[in-house]
C-alpha cells in the first residue's frame, strides 16, 4: 500500500457560456492512491462545499468507462496519461506526492463550456442525426440470420461500434477535427450489409453536418487515435474517405 | 453545383485536392532532382537537358503554367483549411504540447510558407536571373550551337555559401512537408488500409529519404567544389 | 386502489396475439395529433420513443444526460436472450418463459412474461436490421453463448458491450426521428413532478440542468423509462446519474409502487477501496467458474494472501455448499461472503471482501488457458484496484445491481394513473423477485419497441382526447411546488453535504436492508431512516443558486427523495414475511439456508399507496395467479 498524497490542481473554472473563465488552483489532501481520478476530485469538491465555496463541476456517469460523458484533459492529454482509459477508470496511483495536475475541458468550437470542465456536445447528436443510422423502422424485418455476415466484416464494424461517443478525438486533435467520431460510424454501418443501400449518403450527409458545425479539418497525424478510449483505429478514417470519394464520384446521393 | 460544393466547400473533398496537387507537386520534385542529378554526368549532358526542357515554347509555358496552377491551388486550399482550423478551437489549452503529432506535422503551415519563399526566390535567382545576372549570362557551346550554361549556373549559383546554405535548409523543410505529407495524402485519398499501411509508410518514408539525400547532396558538392 | 391487471382472457400462449388482435388502433391521421411525453433514454425510452415517431405520433423525449446515448443500458455487458434456437438445443418461447418465471422465484405475471419471451425473437431481427453488430460465427451467422438460470444457449451477445450496441441501435433509430422532426429531445432535462390533470396524466415539470429553469410539457400520455432506484443504496453498480426521481414522484402522485423489496444483489464485484468510493464496477460472473472464493479462517488476519498457508484457509461456499460449491446461486454466493465479513474475516483493508483464487486453475491449465479465458476482466481488475490477479488473488464483493420492483403496471404497462406509462427496470413487471442475467436488455427493448405502440394506440383509442396547456394551473401549482422544494433544500444552509447523507442513508440501507434482512433489523433501519431524514432537513448544505448548473442541488434534490424511498423499501421488506428471490429474510430460511417461499400467504404483489406527507402508506395486493406453471421450491442444486 503506497502513502497518501497531496497535490495541486489547476482547474478551468468558468461560471456559464457566457462568462469568461480562468485557471484556478486547488489543493488536494490525503489523496489515496486508490481512488479514481474523478473520486479525488469528488472529495476536493466535498472539502469546497464544506467551505461554501463553488465546487468543480465536471461530468461524469456511469464511472466504468462506457458512457463516454467523463470529459477532462489532464496534463495536456484528453482523458490523461494512461492509453485505452477514461478519466472515470484512471487511478490515483499513477500520479505521486507533490504533483501539479492540471485540468482543462475539452476545446473546441462546436464544444461550448457551460460550466468549469462541463461541455455541450450535442454536435456530435447532429451530426448521427443527419445520417448516422439505418432506416429500418420497428416491426418485421427479416430473420436476424436472413444475410449472413462475413466474422471479419462484423468483427471490423463491431471495432468502429466500440467508440463511446466522448469526444476525446476532437479535443486532442490540432485541428479540434472530428474525423475519427465521424468515421467510426460511418465504418461500422457501411461495413455491414444492412448499412449498405444508404452508405453514399449516409456519409455525405455526416460530412456535411460535420463541417457545418465548425470542427476543423483531419490532420492526419492520428493523435486521435492515440487518446482514444476505445482505441478506434484511424483506418476508419481512410475508409471514410474512400466512401466519401465513392459517394461524390457516384453523384448527387441525395436531393435534399 | 453540390458536386463542386462536395469538392471545395467540404473538409474530405479539400484534403483530396491537397492530396492530389501534393502528388503532382512531389512528382515534379522527383523529376526536377532526377534531371538535376545529371550534373554528376557532366556538363554537356546537364545543358542538353536543359536545351531539351526549352526545346518547345509551348510545352516549357504549358508545363510551368500548369505547375504554377497547382502549387497555387494547393497554397490557396491549405490556407483555407489554416483557417478554419484555427477558427476550430477559439480558446488554446494551457497546457498543450499535442504529444501525439510529430515535428514534421505540426512543421506544415510554418515549412509550406519557407518553401514557397524559397520557391519564388530559386526561379528568380537561377531561372529568371533576376538577383544574380552575371550566373544566368554565362554561355557555352553544345556541339554547334551556343547555349546557356545551366552547369555552370547550378555549380556557380549553388556554390556560393551563403545561396548553398539556403539551398540546404530549403530541403530540410521539404522533406519534413514531405514527411508528412506523403503518407497523409495517402490516408486522405482513402489508399491506407490494415494490410498495406505499413509498406505505405515505408514507401513514403524511403522516398522522402531519397529526395532529401539528393536533394542535399547538390548543394554539398557544389559548396565543396568537388565538381569542376 | 384498484389494482386490475386487465390480462387479456383466453389461453396463455394467444393472449398477446388475441390482444394485438382486438386492440383499438389510432388511424396515421390521427396519430399526428397525439403527443407522447417519454422520459429516460435507456433501452426501453429509446425504443420507445422511436418506435412511436415511427408511427408518427408527436413525442417530446427527456433525459439528464447530455445525450441520449449515454442512458445507464450502455453499460450492461454480457448479452441479451432470446427463444430464437439457433443452436438447436432445445429452446423454445415456452422455455424462456419458464425459466424466467422460475428464476423470478414465482412472483411474476405470468402472462407479461410469456409476453417477454415471445418478442424476444423479435428484438434480435430488429436490432440486426438496424445494424448492431451482434458476434458471428464464420459462416456469417449469428453466434450464442449460455448463460446463468438457463441450461440452453439463447444469449445474444456483442463482445462485452452488448448494452452499448443495443442501445447505440436505439438511439440512432430515435436520432432518425429527431432528423425527420417526429421526436424533440431535451437533454440536460431532469424530470420534476408529473403533472395530473382530473386524474389523467397529461405532463410533467422538468428542470434545465443548464440553466436552471423549471418548466412544464404536456402531451396525451406520459411515458416514464428512467431506470431503477438502485442508487438509493449509495454504492451501486448504477451510473452517478441514475436516479428515482420520476417514479418516486409518481408515486407521490398517486401511482402504485410495487415490491421495492426486490432487489438484486450481484455478487462479483470489485470491492470497495475506501470512504472515497463512489460506485461499484461489476465483474462477469463467470470468473467464478475457475476461481476458488475463500476467507482466511481467523479473525482479523491481516496477512496478505500468499502467506496465509492452505490449512489456514477457509474456502468457505465449498464446504457450505459442497456440491455447487464455487458456483452456488448468486443469491446464496452474496449472503455468504457477508456472513464471513460480518464474522471479521473480511480482506482487504475495508475488511469487506473475500478472495477470489485462481492459483489452483493457473497451477492446473496454465496461466495461458485463464488470460485466454478472462484476459479482459484481469485487466480492467488491473486498471481499477493496480493489482495483478495473476500473482495474488482478485478480490470481490457483492454489490447491488438492479431492482426488480418499480411502479405497478397492467398488462398495458400503464400505471394506477391513467396515461402514465411506465417500462423497463422502472416497472416491476416480468422478473419477479430475482432477474436472471440478459433479461434486463430483452424486457427494456420488448417494453419500448413491441408492446408500448400497441398498448398505448389502445389508450389513445379508448380515452378523450385532450392536452392541457402548461398555463393551467394544475401545470403552475405543479411548477411551483417543485420550485419551492428546491428552495427548501438551498435554504437549510446547514453542515453535510448531500453525498454525505446519501452515504450515510446507503449504508444503513446496504446493513439493514442488504444482502439479508430481518423483522429487526429491517425496524432498526426504519428508526433509523426518520433520524437521518430529519437531519437532512435540518443540516444540509448546498452551495449555488437555483438558476444555474448546480449539480449540489441536482444531488440533493435526489437524495431527498431517496430519504423516503428508503423507508418504503425497508417497510415492504418488512411486511413481506417470507425469502424470494433477491428478498432474503433470515427468519426465512430452509435448513441449508436457501430462500424459503411462502406462496400461501405472498403470492402477489405488493402495491403501494401514497397517503400523503408523513401518513402512512397503504399496502395493496395484486394476487398472482399461476394458470400454466407449477410453484415449487426454487432449487439449484
Amino acid at each position: 500500500m503506497s502513502k497518501e498524497m497531496n497535490l495541486t490542481l489547476k482547474v478551468w473554472k468558468q461560471k456559464d457560456q457566457n462568462s469568461p473563465g480562468q485557471m484556478k488552483t486547488y489543493q488536494a489532501k490525503k489523496v489515496s492512491p486508490d481512488m479514481s481520478f474523478l473520486e479525488m476530485l469528488d472529495v476536493v469538491n466535498e472539502e469546497l462545499i464544506h467551505q461554501g465555496q463553488d465546487p468543480i463541476a465536471f461530468d461524469s456517469d456511469c464511472r466504468e468507462g462506457i458512457c463516454g460523458t467523463c470529459s477532462m484533459v489532464i496534463n495536456g492529454t484528453p482523458h490523461g496519461p494512461n492509453k485505452g482509459t477514461t478519466a472515470c477508470e484512471l487511478h490515483m496511483r499513477h500520479f505521486k506526492d507533490g504533483d501539479v495536475i492540471t485540468i482543462e475541458p475539452w476545446r473546441a468550437k462546436p464544444f461550448p463550456v457551460l460550466r468549469d470542465l462541463i461541455t455541450n456536445r450535442s454536435a456530435l447528436d447532429r451530426i448521427i442525426q443527419a445520417g448516422g443510422y439505418i432506416s429500418a423502422n420497428t416491426g418485421n424485418p427479416a430473420d436476424a440470420n436472413a444475410l449472413p455476415v462475413s466474422k471479419k466484416d462484423a468483427d471490423l464494424a463491431m471495432d468502429a461500434a466500440a467508440c463511446i461517443g466522448c469526444g476525446a478525438c476532437v479535443a486532442v486533435c490540432k485541428n479540434a477535427s472530428a474525423m475519427l467520431f465521424v468515421s467510426a460510424k460511418v465504418s461500422h454501418l457501411g461495413l455491414l450489409p444492412q448499412g449498405k443501400p444508404e452508405r453514399d449518403r449516409r456519409v455525405w450527409n455526416m460530412v456535411s453536418q460535420m463541417d457545418k458545425e465548425g470542427f476543423g479539418n483531419c490532420t492526419n497525424t492520428f493523435a486521435c487515435e492515440a487518446v482514444c478510449p476505445k482505441k478506434v483505429s484511424v483506418l476508419f478514417i481512410a475508409r471514410m474517405n474512400r466512401d466519401y470519394a465513392l459517394s461524390v464520384a457516384k453523384g448527387q446521393p441525395d436531393a435534399s | 453545383m453540390n458536386l463542386i460544393k462536395a469538392i471545395l466547400l467540404s473538409s474530405i473533398g479539400r484534403k483530396y485536392i491537397m492530396a492530389i496537387t501534393g502528388v503532382a507537386l512531389a512528382a515534379f520534385v522527383f523529376v526536377h532532382l532526377l534531371g538535376n542529378l545529371q550534373l554528376f554526368l557532366g556538363a554537356d549532358a546537364l545543358n542538353k537537358y536543359a536545351v531539351l526542357l526549352k526545346s518547345n515554347f509551348a510545352v516549357l509555358w504549358g508545363y510551368r503554367l500548369g505547375l504554377g496552377t497547382i502549387a497555387l491551388v494547393h497554397i490557396v486550399v491549405a490556407l483555407s483549411l489554416w483557417v478554419e482550423n484555427r477558427a476550430a478551437r477559439p480558446v488554446k489549452y494551457v497546457v498543450n504540447t499535442h504529444p501525439y503529432a510529430d515535428f514534421a506535422s505540426k512543421m506544415m503551415v510554418l515549412g509550406g510558407v519557407a518553401i514557397f519563399f524559397f520557391v519564388i526566390w530559386h526561379i528568380l535567382d537561377l531561372t529568371a536571373g533576376a538577383v544574380r545576372p552575371e550566373l544566368t549570362e554565362a554561355k557555352t557551346m553544345l556541339g554547334e550551337k551556343e547555349v546557356t550554361d545551366v552547369y555552370h549556373v547550378v555549380l556557380k549559383g549553388i556554390g556560393h555559401p551563403i545561396a548553398g546554405f539556403f539551398y540546404l535548409v530549403a530541403t530540410c523543410f521539404l522533406a519534413l512537408h514531405l514527411w508528412h505529407g506523403l503518407e497523409s495524402l495517402l490516408q486522405s485519398l482513402g489508399l491506407r488500409n490494415s494490410t498495406y499501411q505499413l509498406y505505405i509508410r515505408l514507401a513514403a518514408r524511403a522516398a522522402v529519404i531519397f529526395l532529401f539525400a539528393g536533394m542535399s547532396l547538390i548543394p554539398i558538392v557544389c559548396m565543396l567544389g568537388i565538381l569542376k | 386502489m384498484k389494482l386490475d391487471a386487465k390480462t387479456p382472457s383466453g389461453p396463455l400462449t394467444t393472449k398477446w396475439s388475441r390482444y394485438k388482435e382486438e386492440c383499438k388502433l389510432v388511424n396515421p391521421a390521427n396519430k399526428r395529433k397525439f403527443s407522447v411525453i417519454v422520459v429516460g433514454t435507456g433501452l426501453a425510452g429509446a425504443s420507445a420513443a422511436a418506435s412511436l415517431g415511427e408511427l408518427g405520433y408527436k413525442v417530446t423525449c427527456f433525459c439528464y444526460q447530455d445525450t441520449a446515448r449515454r442512458a445507464h443500458s450502455i453499460a450492461a455487458q454480457g448479452g441479451i436472450n432470446a427463444a430464437k434456437n439457433y443452436p438447436n438445443d432445445g429452446d423454445s418461447v415456452q422455455r424462456l418463459f419458464n425459466d424466467t418465471i422460475k428464476g423470478g422465484d414465482y412472483r411474476a405475471r405470468e402472462a407479461n412474461v410469456y409476453r417477454l419471451a415471445e418478442v424476444s425473437n423479435a428484438i434480435i431481427d430488429q436490432s440486426v436490421a438496424q445494424g448492431v453488430p451482434f458476434a458471428r460465427e464464420y459462416g456469417g451467422l449469428l453466434a450464442n453463448r449460455s448463460f446463468g438460470g438457463a441450461q440452453v444457449s439463447r444469449t445474444f451477445y456483442a463482445r462485452g458491450q452488448t448494452g452499448q450496441q443495443l442501445l447505440l441501435g436505439a438511439y440512432q433509430a430515435l436520432s432518425r426521428q429527431v432528423a425527420k422532426g417526429q421526436v424533440k429531445i431535451y437533454s440536460r432535462t431532469e424530470m420534476l413532478d408529473l403533472v395530473l390533470v382530473d386524474g389523467v396524466a397529461k405532463g410533467i415539470v422538468v428542470r434545465d440542468m443548464v440553466t436552471g429553469k423549471i418548466s412544464s410539457y404536456s402531451a396525451d400520455a406520459v411515458v416514464l423509462a428512467t431506470g431503477g432506484y438502485g442508487n438509493t443504496f449509495y454504492l451501486s453498480t448504477n451510473a452517478r446519474g441514475c436516479n428515482a426521481m420520476a417514479i418516486w414522484r409518481s408515486y407521490k402522485r398517486g401511482a402504485g409502487f410495487a415490491n421495492p423489496c426486490y432487489t438484486q444483489i450481484h455478487p462479483t464485484c470489485i470491492p470497495v477501496s475506501g470512504d472515497h468510493q463512489s460506485k461499484l464496477t461489476l465483474m462477469s460472473e463467470s470468473l467464478r467458474n475457475d476461481g476458488r472464493v475463500w476467507v482466511p479462517k481467523t479473525k482479523g488476519d491481516k496477512r496478505p494472501p500468499s502467506q496465509i498457508p492452505e490449512s489456514e484457509r477457509d474456502y468457505y461456499l465449498e464446504t457450505r455448499y459442497p456440491s455447487f460449491g464455487n458456483l452456488a446461486p448468486r443469491d446464496v454466493t452474496s449472503r455468504a461472503a457477508k456472513l464471513v465479513c460480518d464474522e471479521g474475516r473480511g480482506v482487504g483493508s475495508s475488511g469487506l471482501g473475500v478472495y477470489l483464487d485462481f492459483a489452483e486453475s493457473i497451477g492446473r491449465l496454465g496461466k495461458k488457458a485463464i488470460e485466454e479465458r478472462y484476459g479482459n476482466l484481469f485487466e480492467m481488475y488491473e486498471r481499477i484496484t493496480g493489482e495483478d490477479a495473476y500473482e495474488s488473488p482478485m478480490r470481490i464483493f457483492p454489490a447491488i445491481h438492479y431492482t426488480m420492483g418499480g411502479l405497478w403496471v397492467d398488462y398495458n404497462l400503464m400505471s394506477t394513473i391513467p396515461g402514465l406509462f411506465v417500462l423497463g427496470e422502472a416497472n416491476f413487471s416480468d422478473h419477479g423477485a430475482n432477474r436472471l442475467g440478459a433479461s434486463a436488455l430483452m424486457q427494456g427493448l420488448a417494453d419500448g419497441y413491441f408492446v408500448l405502440p400497441y398498448t398505448i394506440a389502445n389508450y389513445f383509442g379508448s380515452s378523450k382526447k385532450f392536452v392541457p396547456s402548461t398555463d393551467a394551473p394544475e401545470f403552475k401549482q405543479t411548477e411551483q411546488a417543485a420550485n419551492e422544494h428546491l428552495k427548501r433544500l438551498l435554504s437549510i444552509q446547514g453542515s453535510r453535504t448531500p453525498t454525505s447523507f446519501h452515504r450515510e442513508l446507503g449504508k444503513l440501507l446496504w446493513e439493514n436492508c442488504g444482502m439479508a434482512r430481518s423483522d429487526q433489523s429491517l425496524k432498526t433501519a426504519i428508526k433509523k431512516i426518520a433520524v437521518i431524514r430529519e437531519e437532512f432537513w435540518k443540516n444540509l448544505k448546498v452551495t449555488g443558486g437555483p438558476g444555474e448548473l448546480n449539480q449540489t442541488l441536482e444531488l440533493a434534490n435526489r437524495v431527498s427523495d431517496y430519504m423516503e424511498l428508503a423507508e418504503l423499501l425497508c417497510k415492504d421488506a418488512l411486511e413481506r414475511k417470507e425469502s424470494c428471490g433477491g428478498h432474503f429474510r433470515v427468519e426465512h430460511q430452509t435448513e441449508d439456508h436457501e430462500a424459503k417461499r411462502d406462496d400461501e400467504n405472498f403470492s402477489h404483489v405488493a402495491v403501494w399507496e401514497y397517503q400523503g406527507a408523513g401518513k402512512e402508506p397503504v399496502r395493496n395486493i395484486e394476487p398472482l395467479q399461476y394458470e400454466v406453471v407449477t410453484m415449487s421450491q426454487r432449487s439449484y442444486k
